[in-house]
């Protein structure tokens, strides 16, 4: 591995950190606010009672709230999502969260061809 | 001088067999106390004691404080007389640490649904235990109804993949597969198979709600580990290089484990909502959710574990010369 790559790996996983950071923050600041907007919901109801109020619980209900707003449409058409339901969501916030979702994607895609491309060779 | 050392027995066999084979003295007796006159289960440690010394040196005193700790460790969590959990060491600690990171969530989660199936398990047992107290017609029938209501509750708890980590097989009769039978009841005065059901969805359950702290600490711990012997062997260089190079390792493969776990968590249930049609509430929902943690923790564990490695052996070689 040269200098440059290092340095590339380091920045990627540097973006790892600050992923993570930021999802910490719609963990811990932002997940109520979300769940409210949806309050009644069923899938909002449930994966907060199952998964509980812990980081990765919290993760997996902020991943949950994100899943909801990517497939809407899909669980609208099987029945488990009212029509623009999704909506109730102010369209800042649900930009934001998609936004960041995006970020997320981006940087572990990123470190996976670094790891393939540079690091397992 | 010799050096003791030891080595992890694979396979079960009497202490006599390990002692004839390795020519025991009296001091390999001393040190090995903890497998005396017993059978020995793999990965216990079996201490070869350094000969050249009849007295007992304090790094021997050590090894058998650690050779006492493993073989309580091995016994005391049943890890299997066929050795699988010695062959496969490297993969099980693999899983252990990143797997446990992404599917960190199951800790609350999935512990959370076996406690609910123990609880619905408890209550059928006094629910039997009532009505062969009371025995009238009416009384009976009253049980069959609230049998009839719990092992619906329990069928529900056992959709899918939702049984996973219960041991129990949801095919067929409820009552088969718990093993219940008034009859045999009477006759034992307990539930056929129901403690070890108990037992083991229980287990499950406490071994899941640690899951990713255990994952963390095992992490620490190897690399400490990986540290302590490079700096035992008494070479400063190897020393401060096992400490860069597993520091890297372990700082970046939690990295890689908790953010691709968490995310690929999340993709597993977008695939499962696209491809199976399911809600996002609901065992379905979770279970995906549950493998997609698993498989991304472990895949961006290792990720990132490769290029700590990396990371860390360039910095020690970039680091300036003291």
């Amino acid at each position: 591995m040269t200098n440059g790559q290092l340095l590339l790996g380091i920045g990627i996983y540097a973006n790892i950190a600050i992923s993570i950071g930021i999802t910490a923050y719609f963990q811990y600041k932002k997940l109520e606010e979300l769940e409210n907007h949806l309050d009644g919901n069923e899938s909002v109801e449930w994966n907060r009672r199952v998964w509980g109020c812990g980081y990765m619980g919290r993760l997996m209900r902020l991943n949950m709230i994100f899943v909801t707003l990517l497939m809407a449409r899909r669980l609208h058409r099987n029945g488990h999502l009212a029509k623009d339901e999704e909506k109730k969501i102010p369209e800042k916030l649900r930009k934001k969260l998609l936004v960041v979702y995006a970020y997320e994607t981006i940087v572990v895609l990123s470190a996976l061809a670094f790891h393939f491309t540079i690091v397992s060779k | 001088m010799g050096r003791a050392y030891v080595f992890i027995n694979d396979q079960m066999q009497g202490d006599s067999t390990i002692k004839s084979r390795l020519g025991a003295n009296k001091k390999f007796n001393t040190l090995n106390i903890h497998i005396r006159n017993r059978i020995v289960m793999p990965g216990e440690l079996i201490i070869v004691p350094d000969d050249s010394s009849q007295s007992c040196t304090l790094e021997e005193a050590e090894l058998m404080r650690v050779a006492r700790h493993v073989s309580h460790q091995v016994s005391h969590n049943s890890l299997g007389a066929d050795g699988s959990a010695v062959k496969n060491h490297d993969v099980l600690q693999r899983m252990l640490n990143y797997g446990a990171l992404g599917i960190g969530a199951v800790s609350g989660s999935w512990s959370k649904h076996l406690s609910g199936i123990e609880k619905t398990l408890d209550d059928i047992q006094k629910l039997h235990k009532l009505s062969l107290t009371r025995g009238t017609p009416i009384a009976r029938q009253e049980f069959i109804n609230q049998r009839q209501v719990l092992f619906a509750k329990l069928d529900d708890q056992l959709k899918g993949v939702a049984r996973w980590g219960s041991g129990l097989d949801n095919r067929g009769s409820i009552k088969k597969m718990l093993g219940i039978s008034t009859k045999s009841y009477l006759h034992t005065g307990e539930i056929g198979n129901y403690a070890r059901r108990m037992e083991g969805v229980a287990k499950a359950a406490k071994l899941l709600k640690h899951g990713t702290a255990v994952g963390v600490g095992l992490n620490i711990l190897s690399s400490g580990l990986e540290v302590k012997e490079a700096c035992s062997i008494g070479r400063e260089d190897k020393c401060e290089k096992a400490m860069y190079v597993e520091g890297g390792k372990l700082a970046l493969g939690v990295l890689g484990g908790l953010k691709v776990g968490g995310l690929t968590a999340s993709g597993a249930v977008s695939v499962c909502v696209a491809v199976f049609a399911i809600p996002t509430a609901g065992w379905g929902a979770l279970g995906c959710g549950i493998i997609g943690g698993i498989a991304g923790g472990y895949a961006g564990g290792s990720m990132g574990e490769a290029f700590g490695e990396a990371t860390g052996e360039m910095l020690y070689e970039w680091k300036p010369a003291q």
